[in-house]
């Protein structure tokens, strides 16, 4: 983990509490057994690159190759929240 | 005289009306701006800087924040006018045949893709909510992408099979979660300050003393861009208008499906 995650971490973890709440307050209400499970890898995949696209200024930021990514943790905490309170759900 | 020439009567005395009263309001009007001050444009440049670099959420939410309670109260009153005469649809119970209309006529695509659009949609709005008070964004356009998530899956899957099953009573709690949080960071905003919905987390006026109890702020965003409790009011009022419009919608599917 770089150093510039780190500091992110330390200074921006209440995005991340947010997220995953606001995702576990919607995913707490999914209850059905139509839905494909394969294709909830494709979606975390999905929601990585779209997080990295809607990535900001406060957001998680890492250099590849010179160039500065940001990661917006809000939209993948809140796709984590989702699944997570929705396996709860269906054990 | 024949009952046209009693309209073309009316007619003329209703401009010569509007003739005077347009008179009299541009007059006033242009009396009325001798009387502007520009005084609170100053102190958003002044102040503005030090709360959040996004200028007009300072200016909603820390300027004018009874405006933004108005528009959460503005969106209670319209959740319950929409009740009223649409609720009575849930009173009824579902037929064995039930199936809305909509879920037929929705195609394999639509019903493949829609869950995992929702999800994203979700990971969107609450980007938005959190990102209100640097980007464009904010509570009310990230609960409103939340709630088309559900307005999508309902739609799509209809109401019976939607994989998001919202009920009433949890939507009605959630908008009352959502108004108590933005109410009562008001009153703490009140008991430290004196004044109501004051950011005691940035405190740009210096007026907040709670240093023996250990904290510098009070409410305070854990973010370099210092916004202290304007990403709460966000958290608040997205809560609400999720609930509002999601409720909005339920009633509405549900008013149709015994028709």
């Amino acid at each position: 983990m770089s150093s510039e995650m780190v500091t992110g971490l330390s200074t921006q973890w209440l995005p991340i509490v947010f997220g995953l709440i606001y995702g576990s307050i919607i995913g707490y209400k999914v209850s059905s057994e139509e839905l494909n499970r394969t294709s909830y890898i494709v979606i975390f995949v999905v929601s990585f690159f779209v997080a990295i696209g809607v990535g900001t200024y406060p957001d998680y930021q890492w250099t590849l190759f010179e160039r500065v990514i940001r990661f917006s943790e809000a939209f993948f905490s809140a796709v984590i929240g989702f699944f997570i309170t929705m396996f709860i759900r269906r054990q | 005289m024949k009952t046209k020439d009693f309209q073309e009567a009316r007619n003329i005395i209703a401009g010569i009306s509007l003739l005077i009263a347009s008179f009299f309001i541009m007059r006033t009007l242009y009396q009325f701006s001798g009387y502007v001050i520009p005084g609170m444009s100053y102190l958003y440049n002044l102040y503005g800087g030090n709360i959040a670099p996004n200028i007009i959420t300072v200016i909603l939410f820390d300027f004018r924040n009874w405006d933004t309670l108005g528009e959460v109260f503005i969106l209670v009153t319209a959740v319950i006018t929409t009740t009223m005469v649409f609720g009575w649809g849930s009173l009824k119970g579902y037929k064995k045949s039930e199936t809305p209309e909509i879920t037929e006529e929705s195609t394999v695509l639509q019903r493949f893709m829609a869950f995992p659009l929702t999800v994203l949609l979700i990971g969107f709005g609450v980007t938005l909510i959190l990102g209100g008070h640097i980007s464009p964004g904010g509570g009310f356009p990230g609960g409103a992408v939340l709630a088309t998530g559900y307005f999508l899956l309902v739609v799509i899957y209809g109401l019976k099979k939607t994989p998001i099953k919202f009920t009433h009573r949890y939507l009605v709690n959630l908008s009352t979660i959502g108004v108590l949080i933005f109410l009562l960071i008001g009153v703490v905003g009140l008991v430290l300050s004196g004044f109501y919905l004051y950011n005691t987390g940035v405190d740009p006026y210096g007026i907040v003393s709670i240093d023996s109890m250990g904290w510098d702020t009070f409410l305070s965003y854990p973010d370099p861009t210092t916004p202290g409790i304007i990403p709460y009011l966000n958290l608040g009022v997205s809560l609400n208008v999720l609930a509002g419009l999601s409720l909005i919608v339920l009633f509405l599917m549900e008013a149709n499906k015994d028709e």
